[in-house]
């Protein structure tokens, strides 16, 4: 789905660990998009991540590093988005770096 | 030849028999009976569903309430009489005249829909068919021409039954629809009656009134019809497409098609236009560059949704000098 703003929602199982959901966003990352908002959606079980479609050719310099909120951040990597997700068919706090 | 006849069925009998003698002596071939045996039970077909009109009886008179309340509210559910003196009472009398006065009149033409159809449609058309079927054979001589009038006779009856049948049929679901719509455009009527008049204005009610209306008829069934079915298409095309589980290889080869697109120059435009023709067929290739290039882009886009692209894009890419092999 492309919004007015070049955003597309992309959705991301919440089933799965937070590891995998967080290959299946440097996936659509590597593909020419960027991460920019993920919004649970219990009913379906499913994160519906947003991206912006950025110019051909491009994608983000560094992959996007997600982690539980209670964990530590990666080294050298400043805070990016902080929100809830569903990561094995939970309600997480998780933080993106 | 002989007729076929139902036991203890004389006015069929009779009928039928007339038919033949007057057919016979104009035409003198034996198979014209067949014909008007078909016209004839064509006939009969719709009396039989012209009896059942597909609604009971109302248990009221409506043509009789319809005139009492014309006569009741004919000052109160006027325009002019409310002008005369105008309150929030008188709005509501008018409302509330208006509203018995569509009623009653919705439901008048609910029960007679089915019966004037069945009426017209069924009896009617295949009478009409019965008469210009006899009307065709008259003057012809050859029994060849009459068989293919017959069957064409046939064939025509069963179109107009089913015609009828599939009108039949869509009334229930216009009905239904326009029950559900009228359903809606009365909330809006009955809030405004609780309403003082500097909040629910009488012109806002004769508006909301002709929206309730509008909301009994085929038109605004169909409107309403019409309308679900563009926002359900809009929200099918609004569908989110899900990221399939990626290994690391495969988020590599992603980055590395993004990376390929950016290396395109103006010299590649022919294997961009491939590409596009290739993964995108229904999309037209662009004139302008940049253009072109966002539509490769797009392509390397949907990897991470589509089962095999990634693969299958690198491949091509590394067969069109994109990627090393």
């Amino acid at each position: 789905m492309t919004t007015k703003n070049n955003t597309v929602k992309r959705d991301v199982d919440g089933k799965t660990t937070l590891e995998v959901i967080n290959d299946k966003i440097n996936f659509q990352e590597g593909a020419g998009g960027e991460f920019v908002d993920s919004k649970p959606d219990q009913d379906r079980s499913m994160n519906v991540v947003e991206f912006k479609r950025l110019p051909a050719g491009q994608r983000p310099a560094k992959r996007i590093k997600f982690i539980k909120k209670d964990e530590s951040p990666p080294p050298d990597t400043e805070q990016i988005w902080t929100g809830k997700m569903i990561v094995e068919k939970k309600l997480e706090e998780v933080e993106a770096y | 030849m002989a007729i076929w006849r139902f036991p203890g069925s004389k006015p069929l009998k009779s009928l039928v028999e007339k038919r033949r003698d007057y057919v016979q002596s104009v035409t003198r071939l034996d198979a014209t009976p067949i014909i008007v045996l078909t016209a004839v039970l064509g006939l009969l077909a719709g009396c039989t569903t012209l009896r059942s009109g597909g609604a009971p009886k109302p248990s009221f008179n409506i043509k009789g309430d319809i005139k009492d309340l014309e006569a009741h509210f004919q000052r109160s559910a006027s325009i002019t009489g409310y002008y005369q003196a105008p309150s929030e009472a008188a709005r509501n009398q008018f409302i509330v005249g208006r509203l018995a006065l569509i009623n009653l009149r919705y439901l008048q033409w609910i029960r007679n829909l089915t019966r004037d159809r069945q009426l017209l449609d069924s009896a009617t058309s295949i009478s009409l068919l019965g008469l210009t079927l006899a009307g065709a054979t008259v003057p012809l001589a050859e029994t060849k021409t009459i068989l293919s009038t017959i069957a064409a006779g046939i064939t025509g009856s069963q179109d107009v039954i089913n015609e009828t049948y599939y009108f039949q049929k869509s009334i229930p679901a216009l009905v239904a629809q326009m029950n559900a719509e009228r359903q809606q455009k009365l909330i809006p009527i009955l809030k405004g009656t609780k309403k003082p008049l500097e909040d629910y204005s009488f012109e806002q009610a004769v508006v909301d009134l002709h929206n309730y209306f509008l909301a009994g008829t085929f038109m605004g069934a169909i409107q309403a019809i019409q309308q679900q079915a563009a926002v359900e298409g809009e929200k099918a095309s609004e569908r989110i497409r899900e990221i399939r589980r990626s290994t690391k290889e495969q988020i590599k080869e992603a980055e590395n098609l993004t990376d390929a697109v950016a290396r395109m120059t103006e010299a590649d435009r022919g294997k961009m236009i491939m590409l596009i023709r290739t993964y995108n067929p229904e999309a037209t290739p662009a004139e302008d560059f940049e253009r072109l290039k966002s539509q490769v882009q797009a392509i390397v886009f949907d990897v991470p949704i589509i089962e095999g692209r990634t693969e299958a894009l690198t491949q091509s890419f590394k067969d069109l000098g994109f990627l090393k092999k």
